[in-house]
């Protein structure tokens, strides 16, 4: 047996380093493993091929010879064609079905007059107990930019907890920050072809956002070799020393689809326990039990879920949603009047949301002016000017 | 109606139960012969729904030996429109009409079916008209909707109050453990619907509090939250045309079964293959249809195949100007040439088809362009798309 190593390239990027799932197949196809680049594997002498899938759909490929007594790499390089057009796009890229930049498309000269509008807010607190507020535009750090893209900085320290894009003619989109203590994400806004302003959200942690776009794809077999990365053990992305609670529900989210509930074990009740600020460490935990068999304590667990806030994920409020009308409607002897009351009385405290919640994105997005009062009205951008980030000057 | 039964042939093993519905005529909404309904929300008949459930119906059948329990029942629920019967005339007569009564009906018969064995699968498939009360809900409208008899959906029910009670309880320990679920309906949200409190459908069963739920279940919705499904009028769902497009092999993966290398489709490869094969559909048809991935557990092989799927291979070249001098040689893995692609390369880009395995392709041009080296390429389902650049 030989030893085969694995070496994913991306190129130059913020994604370089990153530990790709991948699958190794024999000459005739049989599958041989899957798992991560980070992981070698022995293998007898011959020729195999490897392939590593990224969740914008690009394929990395190479065919390699395994010889008797020596170790053999593989490396994988997108094609020419497929890499990221710019070092600070890599996440954008790779990462989400459609990049939001046309790379081929020749620069076009504007022909009129018409400057972007398009503000950016912020708010702390708690919308879902109307205990919300504008933060100043300052928490919002602008990066780079291009013609047609600006990415902004949140830092968990801010105390920022939801995004507000502001542009007419559209509703409002407020967006949960995926973030906690001192950690930043970041944030892109992209002016598309239609001339209109989209806003994505990338994690700080790669491999839990690489996770959870894996997911949010489809691509399961991925994201169940993904979510054993050593990038996303459980026991030190909750530790002291390296907590990193949102990749960590990440990772949890991922075993609840897949089922994986004895690779949850003490996980849920952890990240319950030392993040309880988070409002998905309260769903996580809820659903576990509740897959588990354990409704009542599910929904103890669940009680608590308004005053953290909205779940920062769409799994999450998806989950509780679920749950809750589950619990509301149910009657028997093992569940009485009083417990459908409680799930009731927690189901209406998010209700004013489902209708104008986005359920197609992986981070909570839901319209609103305000935020603690979702409703899809366009907003008149021109009018709102306290606390405001105003990107027109990026885009003009 | 029970309209496939092999029960008493399998005996106590496991079996795959379907139940299969599609709804085209709706005689309460416009175009329909029955009383107009109290609002219509926008929808009205349909012409594809029911004649895909049939053709679902039929696959089931046509693969009942390939699956990886057998056949056992399947539970065939119709109500096609007349241009449907007219253009398949074996719908006529066939199953019964998809009322709330007779869903219903049909429904707690399969799940009977399905307690007999963990180890079984059920198969569950609609098409028709769906609309959302809230974002990630999904209502299904039986054909007697809009009759204005009590709620405006008292005859629709709800996806997730029959996913809830198809879990193991104590009344059920040995329910299916294997489920899948394909609904094949839009998802919008009509703008009226916000005018009234939470409206209510009808439910299929009591749901019972399961105790520890492991099943694999996996619900494939035909449209993401908000969004529609699509059809080719008079012909097939674009979602069903993807769905038996990737279970013909598609979705084909080389995976070990029992010590043997089988081509098969399990529910992750199907999730896999899909987006593409609809991406190819929807720029086929100009359609902006996007599918996706509820429910729960780990992976399940549904459907062997017979052996390597075809794959579409799509070969692109650049420049155009080079279209007319360009050779493209695909060889397999002895380096012999397996097809003859035509010079000059039309049409382009060129589409053809290779059975799924490890290939060498590259390109030759005469002057003033060079060669592209034959590369290791491997050629998996549901395409591969080959393109080079060729540099004078």
């Amino acid at each position: 047996m030989s030893k085969l190593n694995f070496a994913a390239d991306l190129g130059p990027n913020d994604l370089s380093g990153l530990d790709l799932p991948v699958e190794v197949r024999a000459q005739n196809l049989a599958l041989v493993s899957r798992g991560m680049a980070s992981q070698p594997i022995d293998v007898d002498p011959g020729k195999y091929h490897v392939t590593a899938k990224l969740p914008a759909g690009q394929q990395l490929y190479c065919e390699v010879e395994v010889r008797s007594g020596q170790d053999a790499t593989a490396v994988l390089t997108p094609e020419l064609t497929d890499l990221s057009p710019h070092e600070w796009q890599a996440k954008q890229h790779f990462f989400l079905k459609r990049p939001l930049i046309a790379t081929n498309r020749p620069l076009l000269e504007s022909l009129g007059g018409g400057v972007a509008q398009v503000k950016l807010r912020a708010f702390t607190g708690n919308p879902i107990r109307r205990a919300h507020a504008p933060a100043p535009a300052s928490v919002l750090r602008v990066g780079t930019w291009s013609s047609n893209a600006v990415q902004f900085k949140v830092s968990g320290a801010s105390g920022v907890t939801l995004i507000q894009l502001l542009q007419p003619d559209l509703p409002v989109t407020n967006k949960t920050v995926p973030v906690w203590g001192s950690q930043e994400c970041t944030f892109q806004v992209t002016r598309l072809d239609n001339g209109r302003f989209a806003i994505e959200t990338h994690l700080m942690h790669s491999a839990a956002e690489l996770l959870l776009r894996y997911r949010d794809k489809g691509y399961l077999q991925q994201a169940s070799s993904a979510v054993s990365s050593s990038a996303l053990d459980a026991e030190h992305l909750l530790s002291e020393k390296a907590s990193d609670p949102i990749a960590a529900a990440v990772g949890a989210y991922t075993l609840l689809r897949l089922g994986d509930i004895e690779r949850l074990h003490n996980w849920t009740e952890n990240l319950l326990t030392r993040f309880p600020e988070i409002p998905d460490s309260a769903v996580i935990r809820a659903e576990h039990l509740a897959l588990i068999g354990e409704h009542h304590q599910a929904l103890d667990v669940l009680q608590d879920l308004p005053s953290r806030g909205i779940p920062i994920f769409t799994d999450g409020f998806s989950y509780a949603m679920d749950r809750l009308r589950l619990y509301a409607g149910q009657g028997g002897s093992t569940w009485g009047a009083q417990d459908m009351d409680r799930a009731t009385s927690i189901l209406m405290e998010f209700d004013r949301y489902v209708a104008f919640t986005d359920f197609r994105r992986s981070f909570t997005s839901f319209s609103g002016l305000d935020p603690g009062t979702p409703g899809d009205t366009p907003p008149n951008v021109p009018s709102i000017t306290d606390n405001v980030l105003d990107l027109a000057l990026y885009f003009a | 109606m029970l309209v496939f039964d092999q029960r008493a042939a399998l005996g106590a093993n496991p079996g795959v139960h379907a139940l299969i519905a599609g709804v085209s005529a709706y005689p309460h909404l416009p175009g329909g012969n029955g009383t107009p309904a109290p609002d219509n929300y926008g929808m009205r008949q349909l012409s594809s729904t029911a004649l895909t459930a049939y053709r679902v119906y039929r696959w089931l059948l046509d693969r009942k030996d390939h699956f990886k329990v057998p056949l056992a029942t399947v539970r065939l629920l119709l109500s096609p429109s007349p241009a449907e019967i007219a253009a398949e005339a074996a719908m006529a007569g066939l199953g019964e009409p998809c009322t709330l009564n007779n869903f219903q009906v049909s429904a707690s018969d399969w799940r009977t079916d399905a307690s007999a064995h963990p180890d079984g699968y059920t198969f569950f498939y609609f098409a028709g008209h769906g609309v959302q009360r809230s974002r990630g809900d999904q209502v299904l409208l039986m054909e007697d909707f809009g009759d204005g008899v009590g709620g405006t959906l008292n005859k629709a029910v709800n996806t997730k109050n029959i996913y809830f009670g198809m879990a193991r309880s104590d009344a059920r320990p040995n329910i299916a453990q294997n489920q899948l679920y394909f609904v094949d309906a839009c998802r919008v949200l009509p703008s009226k619907f916000m005018n009234f409190e939470q409206m209510s459908t009808s439910v299929v069963w009591d749901v019972e509090l399961p105790g520890v739920d492991q099943r694999r279940a996996p619900i494939f919705y035909a449209a993401l939250p908000g969004d529609k499904a699509y059809a080719i009028a008079g012909d097939q769902t674009l979602f069903s045309k993807a769905l038996l497009n990737c279970l013909n092999g598609g979705a084909g993966e080389l995976e070990d079964d029992n010590g043997v290398e089988r081509w098969q489709v399990s529910m992750q490869s199907l999730s896999e293959a899909l987006p593409a094969v609809i991406d190819d559909l929807n720029e086929t048809f100009l359609a902006e249809q996007e599918f996706t991935v509820d429910g729960v557990g780990r992976d399940v092989t549904f459907h062997l195949l017979d052996g390597p799927p075809d794959v579409d291979v799509v070969l692109g070249i650049d420049p155009p100007a080079a279209l007319q001098v360009v050779q493209v040689q695909i060889l397999d893995a002895l380096g012999q040439p397996v097809m003859q692609v035509p010079v000059p390369l039309a049409p382009h880009p060129y589409t053809c088809k290779l059975k799924a395995g490890y290939y060498q392709i590259g390109a030759t041009a005469g002057p003033p362009y060079g060669q592209t080296p034959t590369r290791p390429q491997l050629v998996l389902p549901p395409r591969l798309s080959w393109r080079r650049s060729l540099v004078p």
